[in-house]
């Protein structure tokens, strides 16, 4: 058995050459031929494969406020309050949808990798071309569901107050002045002996707990 | 002292430090929550979807009587309770804040087969009290009548006691420990009678809600109610005041409404 060229007769220049149809030709020439043809493989498999369309979700950010968290804060006359509001900002997220193409091909580029060490370069290329597909077709934002605080606090004038009497089973209604000052002296001097007094802000259709007052 | 005993030693402070050590992050955001077993039934399990929902703060419910709810707040087991009872007065001299929230009609309820449709406070009265114990004495079927009621300790059974039974003893063949129990038994008695919270028996579809007086727990001229109320010890913290909110807004006054109870913020009957 012998493989491709027969060195004992090179002086006389006569090569002895597998005979054709022979499998003895496969290794000297066949399989780097093979090898060679599937190089870039990977990447052009990769080039021609068909787009994908998915939806990333990016960072966050804060929409407009929406809401107010309110603080009651005691003066020195008695039964008048300062009613502060610090406003509430819904948490966004920002949305891609994104059409790209996959990196296909591993196992070609696995393949070539023994004998060329070009399956890497064929892989990394494959990458290359999948990035470079990317695009963004549109980019919306969405809220998370959460909402955070997103400013100072400040006065709330004119603001309506709910004042519930919780044994008479009793509620009134009284309005911060244009400094966000409640004064509640007269109104619960009616009601002396009753104990406590639940305060809510209304805020369009919601009911806010904002305090107890005991007195 | 070896450095293997040094090593040991160290590693035994640390985990003694970690174990006496504040609490971590992530049990702020957790709200001990107890309730008793109508309103959690009617309302409580749908607010606490909802908020959970919202926030970032898991509830931890924990379902009992009204007393045990009051005892679980009083012994800080809990941030916030709810409860079907007005607050004893003490609570609010020592500085307990009360938050009544809906009105939920008191039902007196039967299987959905029993012919009877509306009773008398008397009749009902009297059925409680065992003076009637056959359905025929109140124009119902040759059947003897079985009376169920919840626990004495249940802000159900005080409220039926002082409103329907006005001072008579009362007179029973089973009692349960929980107030919700009480369905489970009606729908599995023939002939049996008890009374619930209208919210929670809207969850039930084998037992009905008697008329009084002709009225329908859901009619205005309805004479019995129970008032739900949250109660915390001092003002409400942060958690439990979200929670509050969550009760209070809109859609959680829409819930109260569709599980046949009554918002009590929803009456806007205020002086300004």
């Amino acid at each position: 058995m012998h493989f491709g060229l027969n060195f004992s007769s090179l002086n006389g220049l006569k090569l002895s050459l597998p005979r054709p149809g022979s499998w003895t030709w496969f290794p000297l020439l066949g399989l780097p031929l093979l090898l060679l043809l599937t190089q870039g493989c990977a990447s052009t498999y990769t080039a021609v494969a068909p787009s994908h369309t998915h939806q990333e979700k990016k960072d966050t950010s804060l929409g407009d406020p929406e809401d107010y968290t309110y603080k009651l804060q005691e003066q020195t006359n008695k039964y008048s309050y300062k009613v502060y509001k610090s406003p509430l900002c819904p948490e966004l997220v920002h949305i891609q949808e994104i059409t790209k193409k996959r990196p296909r091909g591993f196992l070609f580029a696995v393949a070539e990798m023994p004998l060329y060490g070009l399956g890497l370069v064929d892989w990394v290329l494959a990458h290359a071309i999948a990035q470079e597909s990317e695009q963004t077709n549109k980019t919306w934002k969405e809220p998370t569901g959460r909402v955070i605080q997103c400013g100072a606090k400040q006065p709330a004038p004119r603001q309506k107050i709910l004042l519930q009497l919780p044994r008479r089973e009793e509620q009134l209604v009284q309005r911060t002045d244009k400094e966000g000052l409640l004064h509640l002296h007269s109104c619960l001097q009616n009601y002396s002996g009753e104990g406590q007094v639940n305060l809510f802000v209304i805020f369009g259709e919601d009911i806010k707990y904002l305090s107890t007052i005991y007195f | 002292m070896s450095n293997t005993s040094k090593l040991k030693l160290i590693f035994c402070l640390a985990l003694i430090s970690l174990c006496l050590g504040a609490r971590p992050a992530w049990a702020q955001s957790l709200l001990e929550f107890s309730s008793s077993s109508q309103i959690a039934e009617a309302f409580g399990k749908d607010v606490i979807k909802r908020f959970e929902n919202r926030y970032d703060i898991d509830v931890n419910l924990h379902v009992g009587s009204s007393e045990t709810a009051l005892l679980r707040l009083k012994n800080n087991f809990s941030d916030l309770a709810c409860i079907a009872s007005r607050l004893p007065k003490d609570y609010t001299e020592k500085g307990y804040v009360e938050i009544p929230f809906a009105k939920d009609p008191l039902a007196i309820i039967t299987h959905k087969q029993n012919p009877i449709e509306s009773l008398s406070p008397a009749q009902v009265r009297k059925i409680f009290m065992q003076h009637t114990t056959n359905w025929k004495k109140v124009s119902g079927p040759d059947q003897e009548i079985v009376t169920i009621i919840p626990s004495q300790d249940t802000a159900l059974y005080k409220s039926f006691e002082r409103q329907i039974m006005q001072g008579f003893n009362m007179s029973f063949d089973f009692s349960s420990y929980i107030s919700t129990n009480n369905f489970i038994a009606v729908e599995h008695i023939p002939g049996a009678i008890s009374f619930a919270s209208r919210g929670a028996a809207k969850n039930y579809k084998n037992i009905k809600c008697l008329k009084i007086n002709e009225s329908k727990p859901e009619d205005e001229a309805y004479p019995f109610f129970q008032t739900f109320s949250f109660i915390s010890k001092g003002r409400p913290k942060e958690n439990a005041q979200e929670f509050i909110n969550a009760a209070l807004s809109s859609r959680g006054r829409e819930i109260i409404k569709e599980k046949g109870m009554y918002p009590i913020f929803e009456d806007r009957s205020t002086k300004e």
